[in-house]
C-alpha cells in the first residue's frame, strides 16, 4: 500500500510523507473509528454497525441530493424540508388509502416541481441560491404546516397492516438477508454516480462548476445545468423522505430540519476525501456514513444532542483544515 | 551576458538612474533570471521587450519590490538599494501602472488615487483636501473627469487615467508601464505618449514594456531585449528595426512570420448584412465564404469585441439579419451559435476561454460531449482518444491530455481553446483577438493552426488590434472605424498605415 | 429635441423605479397591510414594532459589517442565541448587567477571532467555516440551558435595557440608532472603513495598494461578533429570558435580505449600515403587519419567504449576469 513513486529526485520517505497527507483525511476518519470502538467497544459491535449502516441511507441519499446543487457552486438550503414534505406527502396519501404507484411517485413529483421553482428563481431570474432556496424552505414549511394543521404527525404504524405493507417494505422490508433498504441506498448511489460522473451531463456540470462564464461562450445550456442541479438535488431529497417515513412508520412536519446540517457536513467531507477537492457522489456517500456513525457514537456514550452538535461543526473544521493543508502542499 | 553597450565616459545628462547588474532569480524548477544586467538613463524612455517567459515581468517585480532576489544589486542613483518590499520600492520612488490596473468599481476617483495612502483630519477622513489634491494631478493629465465621478461611470481608457494618476501622486522617480495602451483608443493612447513626454521633460525615467513595436519604436529611446532569463541586448531606437528587434527576441531567423496558404475559396457560409446594434455598431454587412480568413481591423473601442459578440450571440443587434449556411438564423445565445456551427474564441482566454482547474482533456471535451456517448453515458475512452488527436493535431505541447491547463502556457492554452471546438464540427471561427499575450513562437503556431483550419473547409473571422497580423493572415481586412465599416481591402492591397488610417476616420455620430 | 426628452423621462422612470424602486415598494407594502389593519398605526403599536425590530437590525448590521469585507456569517444567528442564554443565565447568577453586556460583547469577540482564524490563517471559505461554527455555537448554547428555556423575572435594572423607555422612546431603539450612527461614520467616513471597503469589492485593488485583507477580516467579524454578541445580550433582556428557539436560519435569512436590501439605499449600491437598517425594520415590521392583518401562523412563514424572495430580487435583477448563480 506504500507508494513508492517519488518525485523527481525526492527519497522515498517525502513518497510517504506525500501519500499521508493525500489520504490524511480518510486515515484520520478511520482512526478516529478505531479509537472510537475502543472506547466503547458497544460501538464497534457488529450488529451496532450494521445497524448504523442500515439507518444512515436516508442521510446518504439526502447528503447526494444536496451534493447535487454544490457541485455547480450553488447551495439548496431547501432540501431538508423538501424531504421533510415528500414523507408528509407520502404519509398522508398512505392513510387515505390512495395506490401505492401515487405514494411513490407524487412526492418525486412535488420534488422535482420544488427543483423547477428553485431554477425559476436562480437560474432565470438571477437571485442568489442562498437567498432563493431559504425562502423557498419557508414557503415549504407553511405549506406543510397548513396541510397537516400545524404539525400534527401523521401515524402510519397504527394502521391495519395490509394498508401499509407495501409502502413498509422499503424501509423494512428484507431481501436475500439484507435490508431491502441498504440494497435500495446502493443502487441510488450507483445511479447517482452515474449521472454526475459518467453522463454528458455530468461533464457539463463539472465546466459549468469550474467556470459558468466559460462553459456559457463554449455553448453549454448553463441554465438548463442549474436546473438540472436543482431537480436532481430535490428529487434524490424527496425520494430520502420517503424512505424515512417507510421506515419509522410516521411523518413528524418540520422534523427533517436537524439533518441540513448533517447534509454540509458530509458533502464537505466528502469533497476532502476526493481527488482534487472535488465533490463527488461517493466520497459523499461515506462523508454520510462517517457523519452517522459520529452521531452514534455520541449516542452510545450517552452525550446529549449539544455534543453532536459541536463534533460535526468540529468535523467540518478539522476536515476543511486538512483540506486546506493539502492544497498547500500540492 | 552583459549589455555591449556601456561606455565608461558618458555626458552629464546620461548619468544611470537605475543600475541593475547580475541580477538572478530562482524558482523551484526554472532559473528566471540569469545575470541579468539592466540600466536605465535619466530622464530616457527605456522600453523593456522579450516574449512571454523572457523575464520580463520577473524583472520588473524584482525592481518593484514584488519578489526578492536571489542575486546581484540595484543601485538607484548610485546607492544600493534592497527593495524588499513594493512599500519600499515605492518609497524610493519606483512607482508601476500595470496592465489591468485594479480599481475598486464603486469608489469614485479619489477613493481610488488615495487607496492605501489616505489623509486624515483627527479619526476621520479628509475628502476636502483628497478632492484638491486629486483635481491637481488629474489637470496634469488633462482628463475629461473629476475627482468625484464614480469609476463605473469611466471608460476602460479613463480608468487607466486615474490609475496614473494615482501613481503621480506619489512623484516618482522612475514610472514603469506594463502595456499601458493595451486598454486604450488611438486618442486615449496619443494622450499617453503625450503624458509621457511631459514626464521626460521633468526628468521622471520611464521604462515602457509592451508588445507593440509601433509604440515603442515612436516613444522610445532605447531597447533592452530579454531572452530567456538573460539581458541580450540594449539598442538605441534610432539604430534598429522591428525585424531585427524580433529576431532578437526569439534569437532566430523569423522569415515565416505569416504562413498564408493559397486556399480556393468555396460558397458562402456567412453572410452579414446591415447589423446595427445601439451607438457600438453601424450598419455592418459582409460575407465569409468556406476556405477564407476574414481579417476584422479596429483599434479599442471601435465596435470590433461587440461584433464577436453579435455573431455569437451574446449580444442581440438591434435590426439587420445573419445566415449561416445559407438560411437566416436568429442567433439567440451561444447555444444556438454553437448549433448553426459557429465556434467562439473569446477575448480574454484566462477568464472566459477555458477552464481553471480542469484538466486538458475535460477542457476539450465539455463542449461537445454528446459525441462521445456510449449509451447514456459519457466514454472516458473516446474523450481521451480524441483529445490526444487534436494535441497532436495542434501540436500542444504538454505532457499528455491529463495535465491541468493551469500548468500549459498561455500560447498552449489557447491552442486548447481552438482544440475544444475541433471536436465538433465548428464550420466558423471567430476569433477575437486570439493572440494577445500570446508570445512570438505561439503566435506563428495559432495561425499555423488557423491556416490549417480554413484548408480543411471552415472560414475564420479574425478580429484584432494587431494591424500587421491581418495583413498577414487575412484574404481580405474589413475596417472599422466608431461601429461602422469603412474600407474593405483585398489581401496584398493595404499597408499598415491605410488601416490605421480607416480605423480611425471619424464617422458621423449618427442614429440611435 | 423630442427624442431625447422621451428618453430622459423613460430613462428617469426606468431609474426611479430600480433604484428607488424597493424603498417604495417597501412603503407600499407596509402602508398596504397598516391600512387593512388600522390597529397597526396606533402609536403603542407601533413603537412596539419598533422595538421588536431592533434585534434584527442588530444583528443585520453586524452581517453587513462583516459584507463589507467580503466575508459571510452564518454562524450570527446562533451567536446571538448563545449569548442571549449566557446573559440569562449570568443574570440568575447575580451578575450585574454592565458586566453581562461587557461578557456577551466579550463572547462576541471570541467568536469574531475565531471565525477569522479559520477563515484568514487557515483559508477555509467564509460560508463553510462560519457554518460549521453554527453548529458550534448552537451545540454549545444546547450545553448550556440544557435544552430549556431560561426565564427572568424582576430584573428591573437588566430590562430596563430591552423593554424601558425613555418619554415615549424605546431606550432599545435608541442603542440601536446609536451604535448604526457610530457604525455609518466608521464605515463610510474613516480610513479603516474605506479599506475594509476596497478588500470587500476589489481584493485586487486593495492588495495592490499593500493593504491587508487579513486585517479588513479581523476587524469585521470581530466587529460584528461583538454587536452580536450584545445584540444578544439585549435579546435576553426583551424577551424576559432565553427561550429554546432552534431555528436560526430564518434569522438569518432576514438578516442576509436586510443586508442585500440596504444597497439598493445607497448612490453606489455598496453596502450601508443605514440601509441595512431601514430595511430590517421593513421586514421585521412585516412579520407584525402581517399578525395585525390576520395572517396565521400557518401561512406567515409562506408568506414572509414569498415576500423576501421577490423582494431581493427586484434588487438583483437589474444587475445578474448568466453564471451569477454561485453562493454569493
Amino acid at each position: 500500500m506504500l507508494s513508492t513513486k517519488t518525485a523527481a529526485g525526492g527519497s522515498s520517505s517525502s513518497g510517504l510523507k506525500q501519500w499521508l497527507i493525500q489520504n490524511s483525511v480518510i486515515l484520520g476518519m478511520i482512526a478516529v473509528l478505531i479509537v472510537f470502538g475502543i472506547i466503547n467497544p458497544k460501538f464497534a459491535a457488529p450488529k451496532n454497525l450494521s445497524n448504523v449502516l442500515y439507518q444512515s441511507s436516508l442521510l446518504i441519499i439526502m447528503a447526494i441530493g444536496m451534493m447535487m446543487a454544490m457541485s455547480v457552486k450553488a447551495v439548496d438550503l431547501s432540501i431538508a424540508y423538501v424531504a421533510d414534505a415528500a414523507g408528509l406527502l407520502a404519509a398522508m396519501m398512505v392513510i387515505r388509502s390512495w395506490p401505492s404507484a401515487a405514494v411513490f411517485l407524487l412526492p418525486v413529483v412535488f420534488g422535482v416541481f420544488i427543483g423547477l421553482c428553485n431554477c425559476l428563481f436562480v437560474s432565470y431570474l438571477g437571485l442568489s441560491a442562498i437567498i432563493a432556496t431559504l425562502g423557498q424552505m419557508l414557503i415549504i414549511r407553511s405549506f406543510e404546516l397548513m396541510l397537516t394543521n400545524s404539525a400534527e404527525a401523521q401515524i402510519l404504524f397504527m394502521l391495519p397492516p395490509n394498508q401499509t405493507k407495501t409502502f413498509f417494505y422499503l424501509g423494512t422490508g428484507k431481501l436475500f438477508g439484507m435490508p431491502f433498504l441498504t440494497i435500495f441506498t446502493v443502487l441510488v448511489i450507483i445511479a447517482a454516480y452515474f449521472i454526475r460522473h459518467r453522463t454528458v451531463l455530468g461533464r457539463e456540470m463539472d465546466a459549468v462548476n469550474g467556470n459558468a462564464r466559460v462553459a456559457l461562450l463554449s455553448g453549454v445550456n448553463v441554465r438548463k445545468v442549474f436546473g438540472a442541479a436543482f431537480i436532481l438535488g430535490s428529487v434524490f431529497s424527496s425520494i430520502s423522505g420517503i424512505a424515512l417515513v417507510s421506515r419509522t412508520g410516521s411523518a413528524v412536519p418540520t422534523s427533517v430540519e436537524g439533518y441540513l446540517m448533517d447534509c454540509f457536513v458530509s458533502v464537505y467531507l466528502g469533497a476532502i476525501i476526493s481527488k482534487n477537492n472535488r465533490m463527488t457522489v461517493i466520497g459523499t456517500a461515506i462523508g454520510a456514513l462517517f457523519t452517522r456513525l459520529v452521531s452514534n457514537w455520541i449516542t452510545i456514550m450517552g452525550l446529549g444532542a449539544a455534543h453532536k452538535d459541536i463534533i460535526n461543526g468540529a468535523i467540518i473544521l478539522a476536515a476543511l483544515s486538512i483540506g486546506a493543508l493539502k492544497k498547500q502542499h500540492e | 551576458m552583459n549589455a555591449p553597450d556601456q561606455k565608461t565616459n558618458r555626458p552629464a545628462e546620461e548619468e544611470i538612474v537605475l543600475n541593475c547588474r547580475g541580477i538572478v532569480k530562482q524558482f523551484p524548477g526554472n532559473l528566471a533570471l540569469d545575470h541579468v544586467d539592466f540600466s536605465v538613463r535619466r530622464g530616457e524612455v527605456h522600453a523593456l521587450v522579450g516574449q512571454n517567459g523572457a523575464g520580463k515581468s520577473t524583472l520588473v517585480k524584482i525592481i518593484t519590490g514584488v519578489y526578492t532576489r536571489d542575486g546581484g544589486v540595484i543601485e538607484l542613483d548610485g546607492t544600493e538599494m534592497p527593495l524588499r518590499s513594493p512599500t519600499e520600492a515605492e518609497e524610493a520612488g519606483i512607482s508601476i501602472i500595470h496592465q489591468d490596473q485594479q480599481l475598486v468599481h464603486n469608489f469614485d476617483v479619489k477613493r481610488n488615487v488615495f487607496l492605501g495612502r489616505e489623509i486624515r483630519k483627527g479619526p476621520f477622513l479628509d475628502f476636502d483636501t483628497m478632492r484638491k489634491q486629486t483635481q491637481e494631478v488629474l489637470d496634469m493629465i488633462h482628463v475629461r473627469f473629476g475627482p468625484d465621478d464614480l469609476i463605473k461611470t469611466l471608460s476602460v481608457g479613463e480608468r487607466e487615467q486615474v490609475s496614473i494618476a494615482a501613481a503621480l501622486l506619489q512623484k516618482p522617480r522612475i514610472l514603469i508601464l506594463d502595456e499601458p495602451t493595451a486598454s486604450l483608443s488611438l486618442k486615449e493612447t496619443e494622450q499617453l505618449f503625450q503624458i509621457i513626454r511631459d514626464l521626460k521633460s521633468q526628468g521622471v525615467t520611464i521604462i515602457y514594456i509592451s508588445h507593440h513595436f509601433d509604440e515603442i519604436f515612436e516613444v522610445s529611446d532605447r531597447i533592452t531585449v530579454l531572452r530567456d532569463g538573460k539581458s541580450i541586448q540594449t539598442l538605441n531606437v534610432k539604430d534598429c528595426n522591428k525585424r531585427e528587434v524580433i529576431e532578437i527576441m526569439i534569437g532566430r531567423n523569423v522569415s515565416q512570420l505569416y504562413p498564408k496558404k493559397e486556399i480556393e475559396k468555396g460558397e458562402t457560409i456567412l453572410s452579414v448584412k446591415n447589423i446595427s446594434l445601439r451607438n457600438k455598431l453601424n450598419d455592418v454587412s459582409f460575407e465569409l465564404k468556406k476556405g477564407e480568413i476574414i481579417g476584422v481591423a479596429g483599434i479599442l473601442g471601435s465596435g470590433i469585441a461587440d461584433l464577436a459578440n453579435v455573431l455569437f450571440g451574446i449580444v442581440r443587434p438591434d435590426t439587420g439579419e445573419i445566415s449561416v449556411y445559407g438560411s437566416r438564423t436568429d442567433i439567440k445565445n451561444p447555444r444556438i451559435a454553437k448549433q448553426n456551427r459557429l465556434a467562439l474564441i473569446p477575448e480574454d482566454r484566462r477568464t472566459e476561454g477555458f477552464v481553471s482547474g480542469m484538466t486538458v482533456e475535460e477542457n476539450m471535451s465539455f463542449a461537445f460531449a454528446k459525441r462521445y456517448r456510449q449509451g447514456p453515458l459519457y466514454s472516458r475512452k473516446k474523450g481521451a482518444a480524441e483529445a490526444d488527436r487534436i494535441i497532436r493535431l495542434l501540436s500542444i505541447k504538454t505532457n499528455d491530455c491529463n495535465t491541468m491547463i493551469d500548468s500549459l502556457s498561455g500560447g498552449n492554452q489557447q491552442k486548447v481553446v481552438i482544440g475544444k471546438w475541433l471536436e465538433g464540427d465548428s464550420g466558423i471561427f471567430i476569433m477575437n483577438q486570439p493572440t494577445t499575450g500570446v508570445d512570438v513562437g505561439s503566435k506563428v503556431e495559432i495561425y499555423n493552426a488557423i491556416s490549417d483550419l480554413v484548408a480543411d473547409g471552415a472560414g475564420a473571422i479574425l478580429i484584432s488590434q494587431d494591424f500587421e497580423e491581418l495583413l498577414g493572415m487575412c484574404d481580405r481586412i474589413i475596417v472599422i472605424s466608431g461601429g461602422a465599416v469603412t474600407k474593405i481591402y483585398q489581401y496584398g492591397e493595404a499597408e499598415e498605415k491605410d488601416l490605421l488610417h480607416y480605423a480611425t476616420v471619424s464617422v458621423k455620430a449618427g442614429e440611435s | 429635441m423630442n427624442k431625447n426628452s422621451t428618453k430622459l423621462n423613460k430613462a428617469f422612470w426606468e431609474d426611479l423605479i430600480l433604484r428607488r424602486g424597493t424603498m417604495i415598494g417597501m412603503i407600499a407594502i407596509i402602508l398596504f397591510l397598516g391600512l387593512r389593519a388600522p390597529s397597526f398605526f396606533r402609536v403603542k403599536n407601533l413603537m412596539d414594532v419598533l422595538k421588536q425590530s431592533c434585534i434584527l437590525i442588530l444583528v443585520a448590521m453586524g452581517q453587513t459589517v462583516v459584507l463589507v469585507s467580503g466575508g459571510f456569517d452564518m454562524s450570527a444567528g446562533s451567536l446571538l442565541q448563545l449569548t442571549a442564554n449566557l446573559a440569562a443565565g449570568f443574570i440568575l447568577a447575580g451578575m450585574k448587567t454592565p458586566s453581562v453586556l461587557i461578557a456577551g460583547i466579550a463572547v462576541g469577540l471570541a467568536v469574531g477571532l475565531v471565525n477569522t482564524f479559520f477563515v484568514v490563517m487557515v483559508k477555509i471559505p467564509a460560508f463553510v467555516a462560519t457554518l460549521a461554527m453554527m453548529l458550534v455555537l448552537s451545540g454549545v448554547t444546547t450545553w448550556y440551558n440544557k435544552g430549556k428555556s431560561i426565564t427572568l423575572s424582576n430584573e428591573p435594572g437588566f430590562f430596563f435595557l430591552g423593554q424601558g423607555y425613555i418619554g415615549p422612546i424605546p431606550v432599545l431603539f435608541i442603542i440601536t440608532v446609536a451604535v448604526m450612527l457610530l457604525l455609518h461614520v466608521f464605515l463610510k467616513k474613516t480610513k479603516t472603513g474605506l479599506r475594509m471597503y476596497s478588500v470587500g469589492e476589489n481584493y485586487a485593488a486593495a492588495m495592490l495598494h499593500g493593504i491587508s485583507k487579513k486585517k479588513a477580516l479581523l476587524i469585521s467579524f470581530m466587529l460584528g461578533g461583538a454587536l452580536i454578541g450584545a445584540a444578544g445580550v439585549l435579546q435576553a433582556s426583551y424577551s424576559y429570558g432565553a427561550s429554546t428557539m432552534s431555528t436560526t436560519l430564518d434569522f438569518l435569512l432576514q438578516a442576509l435580505a436586510a443586508s442585500l436590501l440596504g444597497t439598493t439605499f445607497s448612490r453606489t449600491e455598496e453596502l450601508s449600515v443605514i440601509g441595512t437598517a431601514i430595511s430590517a425594520l421593513f421586514i421585521s415590521s412585516l412579520s407584525s403587519a402581517l399578525i395585525a392583518n390576520g395572517v396565521s401562523n400557518l401561512l406567515q412563514p409562506g408568506l414572509l419567504g414569498l415576500i423576501l424572495v421577490v423582494s431581493v430580487m427586484l434588487t438583483v435583477i437589474k444587475k445578474r449576469e448568466i453564471g451569477q448563480v454561485t453562493i454569493f
